[in-house]
């Protein structure tokens, strides 16, 4: 069976943002993660709207291994602004070095907040790397493309 | 009665990955651009002409600075491997 991985805002992360769960606030925020899946055949679980939390990955991250290290990297957040009448949100980019494995997908989470999920992100099918880097860039922070939109 | 709309989304990321090596100054400029410069597809032509050519400008700075700044870590790394009595392994900073 193969994970499947569907680019989503969490359910639970919409009402966690009305109950004041996570803080964007760079620097004084709440610290906040991404961690990889598992390549697409190596993988059972199912991620996108219904995933809540990063314990939830189980199995379906990536081991500890050449150049990954579970719980993932932890991200750098820029504090939201808004762009026009879109509430946008962004993190630097983020890298892998001397990594080896493939991957199809990833999961930002909130440390602070108990593993509390906020983003799935589909990377439409594996990506592997061997003995090189792997960069995760996050889209221009505009109303359009951001990483994270509320509208 | 009133009612507030919402939506929220999530934006796509990409993926740069690269076997048996690091990124160079290119692939670099080239992520460095993706967020500097965003040009929409609903962009006027001439706008969007204008912002090509500025990202193709732009492009040319990174690619020459990001070369020097390695060339200049090189000479650093030079020195202190000298400094420390491995001189042999300097030219392996030699690109």
């Amino acid at each position: 069976m193969a994970i499947t991985i569907t680019t989503a805002m969490p359910t639970s992360f919409k009402v966690e943002i009305l109950k004041a769960v996570h803080d964007f606030t760079a620097s004084t925020g709440d610290t906040f993660k991404i961690a990889l899946f598992v390549s697409t055949a190596s993988g059972s679980g199912t991620f996108g709207a219904a995933t809540t939390n990063y314990s939830g990955m189980g199995a379906d991250q990536l081991p500890t291994a050449t150049g990954y290290t579970q719980t993932g990297n932890t991200l750098v957040s820029a504090t939201p602004v808004a762009d026009g009448t879109t509430a946008i949100c962004d993190f630097a980019d983020t890298t892998w070095t001397s990594a080896t494995f493939t991957t199809s997908g990833a999961l930002i989470y909130n440390s602070t907040a108990s593993g509390a999920a906020c983003a799935v992100l589909s990377f439409s099918g594996d990506q592997q790397v061997s003995s090189g880097d792997f960069t995760i860039q996050f889209p221009v922070a505009a109303a359009a493309t951001a990483i994270i939109r509320i509208a | 009665m009133f009612a507030a709309t919402s939506s929220g989304d999530i934006g796509d990321v990409l993926v740069h990955a690269v076997s048996h090596r690091g990124f160079n100054p290119e692939e670099l400029a080239e992520q460095a651009l993706n967020r500097i410069i965003y040009v929409g597809d609903q962009s006027h032509p001439a706008i969007r002409d204008q912002a090509q050519a500025f990202r193709e400008h732009i492009r040319g700075v990174l690619v020459f600075y990001m070369k020097r700044a390695i060339e200049s870590n090189n000479t650093t790394l030079a020195n202190k491997l000298r400094e420390s009595g491995h001189s042999e392994l300097v030219t392996l900073l030699e690109i």
